[in-house]
């Protein structure tokens, strides 16, 4: 535990100096003028008069763009910004809240809001990364919806799928089109370089099998490493992942009955749903090699930038480097 | 019923209590031997009747999750079929539905208010929360009925219900849209479900399942009398106030039991009375009992379905209810003649 305290002590400290270090040439770079170009993850070209310096959008896209000294204006997501723990390290002040559960989003504070670009992103529907074309982009309640915050600035969408190495680039580019600093990113991804090659080391020396999961009264649901962008890339990486066994693309669904079956040395539990203590109350999943081990680590889903998987892929590693091979 | 013919009335409803009672019996070891995680019924029994020595991942699908939840179920059932009974009894309306004196939409709102408010997410403390709000939303209810000319009369309590119930609705929605929480554990609990409850929730319902079974109990006498009639039972002897005040009482505890342990579970307290009437006839001696056995069968046997049809996960009770119940119960509408209460 101790060992965690100082990991996480030690990513708030590497994020302050980032985004105070990065302050100045942000600034700077915000009031260049000139025409304004993105093509997002769909094909869709978004242009404009000036580089936009108001953006709106998606909690899990906007804290991205923020750890690159891109403060956006207002966000939107299915946690208020108090409690979504991937905003941890960013100041907050100045944006404004605009919807805290799926699909809610207030429409009028967006509008007051006045953003340039609403950032957004999508998910696939299948492990070949099919995009359901009818279907609203993640976060939006439905198409009507979409369709009208399209209205107050045109939205830039981000693809979550596949391996989360391309993902991040992506968070990259996108930032480094709104004016990110060419240092910052050269800072943060020094950091995520590092990270990786300690989490790359730590995995190949680690016998310890994780299982990322969810949970609530319906059952438990474990994360299929190879359909989540962030897992698929500490996968990539060397870090051996329970693979469950029901079908289904991303979540593999046991029952309570069944939740004996759930096998690997080290929980990643995801922040929503069931906590430990409850699921340690369930008689079935207390059978399981991992339970027994006491093994449980926050699953917090960080943004997919290198900044925030520099810390998580630090964290990963320590949490790692404390586990036991178990089952 | 050729049956009948043969048979004395006297012994046919005992007969058809005990062929209930088979058929809940049957509901329970179902439960029992099936479900998500497929075991031989060898294996169930050997579980079952070889405790000590089980394997450790039998024991705990056996002892840990079928039997609690089978218990669950037979509580729910209980409650659920006997409040729906009372509920058409006083009301004298055959549609009439054990959440309709607003006991489900204020057992919602407790529940996101002690999420929301309280940060309270056990299972045990919810379930405190789900009965405290519904017996508040059930007093208010008979409140706003007080003040009118007959008080305690159904009709105007139905629709005091209604209204009680869109006003807590309303706030629920408030809250769980503006709070990720709250919303959590509301969706959660608003499907009916008797998977993943803790033992303790059992525990908790108990003293009022207990309480409100009681009260249906001494209600019973009463309630053949206000069937026919307010005038009829006054006339009767009955102190139709009184009356009203236990079954009203009894529908409440009943109802916020069953809900606070699984959630709001549609269909049973509709479906059930109208099962037992045409087998034991309109007195409650008899139908209070059937209602009772009859809604065990169907919770857990809707419950078994939905835990066969999921592959490794489940379908909860309250969608098997809500997909069954419909078709169902307009087949027994268009069967019996409901007017004949």
């Amino acid at each position: 535990m101790r060992i965690l305290v100082a990991a996480v002590a030690a990513t708030a400290l590497l994020l302050t100096g980032c985004s105070s270090g990065s302050s100045t040439p942000d600034a700077a770079a915000a009031t260049s003028d000139g025409p304004w170009s993105f093509t997002d993850d769909l094909g869709k070209t978004v242009t404009l008069d000036h580089r936009p310096a108001r953006v709106a959008g998606l909690s899990e896209v906007v804290v991205s763009l923020a750890k690159y000294g891109i403060k956006p204006v207002a966000a939107f997501g299915y946690a208020s910004i108090k409690t979504d723990p991937r905003f941890e390290g960013v100041d907050t002040t100045g944006i404004t809240e605009v919807g805290a559960t799926y699909g809610e989003i207030d429409v009028e504070k967006l509008t007051e809001a006045a953003p340039d670009i609403i950032v957004a992103d999508v998910y696939p529907t299948d492990t070949k990364g099919t995009i359901d074309p009818t279907q609203p982009d993640y976060g939006f309640k439905d198409v009507a919806q979409q369709t009208q915050i399209a209205k107050i600035a045109p939205i830039v969408t981000l693809k979550m799928g596949g391996d989360g190495a391309d993902v991040i680039k992506r968070t990259t580019e996108l930032a480094t089109s709104l004016g990110a600093s060419a240092e910052t990113v050269a800072t943060a991804e020094k950091a995520y370089t590092a990270a990786k090659t300690d989490l790359q080391t730590t995995a190949a020396a680690s016998q310890v099998e994780v299982v990322a999961l969810y949970a609530d009264a319906d059952g438990v649901s474990v994360a299929k490493a190879q359909d989540d962008p962030a897992l698929r890339l500490y996968s990539d990486l060397g870090v051996k992942f329970f693979a469950p066994t029901p079908e289904g693309f991303y979540w593999g669904t046991y029952s309570w009955e069944n939740a004996g079956k759930i096998g690997g040395d080290m929980v990643l539990l995801n922040s929503s749903g069931y906590q430990q203590a409850e699921l340690l109350k369930q008689p079935t999943f207390a059978t399981t090699a991992a339970a027994k081990s006491g093994q449980f680590h926050p699953w917090s889903s960080p943004g997919l930038d290198y900044v925030s998987q520099a810390a998580y892929m630090t964290q990963l590693s320590g949490f790692l480097k404390e586990s036991k091979p178990v089952s | 019923m050729p049956a009948s013919l043969i048979i004395p009335a006297s012994l046919r409803r005992p007969g058809i209590i005990g062929a209930l009672t088979l058929l809940a019996m049957l509901a329970v070891l179902a439960s029992l031997a099936f479900g998500s995680s497929r075991l031989s019924a060898g294996q169930v029994w050997d579980t079952l009747f070889h405790s000590g020595s089980a394997p450790e991942d039998l024991h705990a699908i056996i002892f840990g999750v079928r039997i609690p939840r089978t218990i669950l179920g037979v509580i729910v059932g209980v409650c659920l079929g006997v409040a729906g009974t009372l509920m058409q009894g006083h009301t004298r309306n055959p549609l009439a539905d054990p959440g309709i004196f607003g006991v489900s939409a204020g057992a919602g709102l407790a529940v996101v208010i002690g999420v929301f408010v309280f940060g309270v997410t056990g299972n045990a403390f919810t379930v405190v929360f789900a009965v405290v709000g519904a017996l508040i939303a059930s007093v208010a209810v008979f409140g706003i009925t007080a003040a009118g000319s007959e008080p305690a009369s159904p009709v105007p309590m139905a629709l005091a219900g209604a209204a009680v119930s869109a006003l807590l609705d309303a706030l629920t929605s408030f809250i769980v849209l503006a709070d990720r929480d709250a919303l959590e554990a509301y969706r959660l609990w608003v499907v009916g479900s008797l998977s993943g409850r803790p033992t303790g929730v059992a525990v908790a319902v108990l003293p009022f399942a207990a309480a409100g079974l009681l009260l249906a109990v001494l209600n019973t006498r009463a309630l053949d009398n206000l069937s026919l009639g307010t005038e009829m039972a006054r006339g009767l002897g009955e102190n139709v106030l009184v009356a009203r005040v236990v079954g009203l009482a009894a529908i409440t505890l009943l109802t916020a039991a069953a809900t606070a342990a699984a959630g709001p579970v549609g269909f049973v307290g509709l479906v059930v009375p109208h099962l037992a009437r045409p087998l034991v006839g309109a007195g409650h001696r008899w139908l209070l009992p059937a209602s009772a056995l009859l809604g065990i069968s169907l919770v857990l046997g809707a419950d078994v379905v939905g835990r066969m049809i999921g592959g490794t996960g489940e379908v909860q009770v309250g969608i098997v209810l809500a997909v069954l119940g419909g078709p169902f119960f307009v087949a027994v509408a268009r069967r019996r003649s409901l007017a004949a209460l």
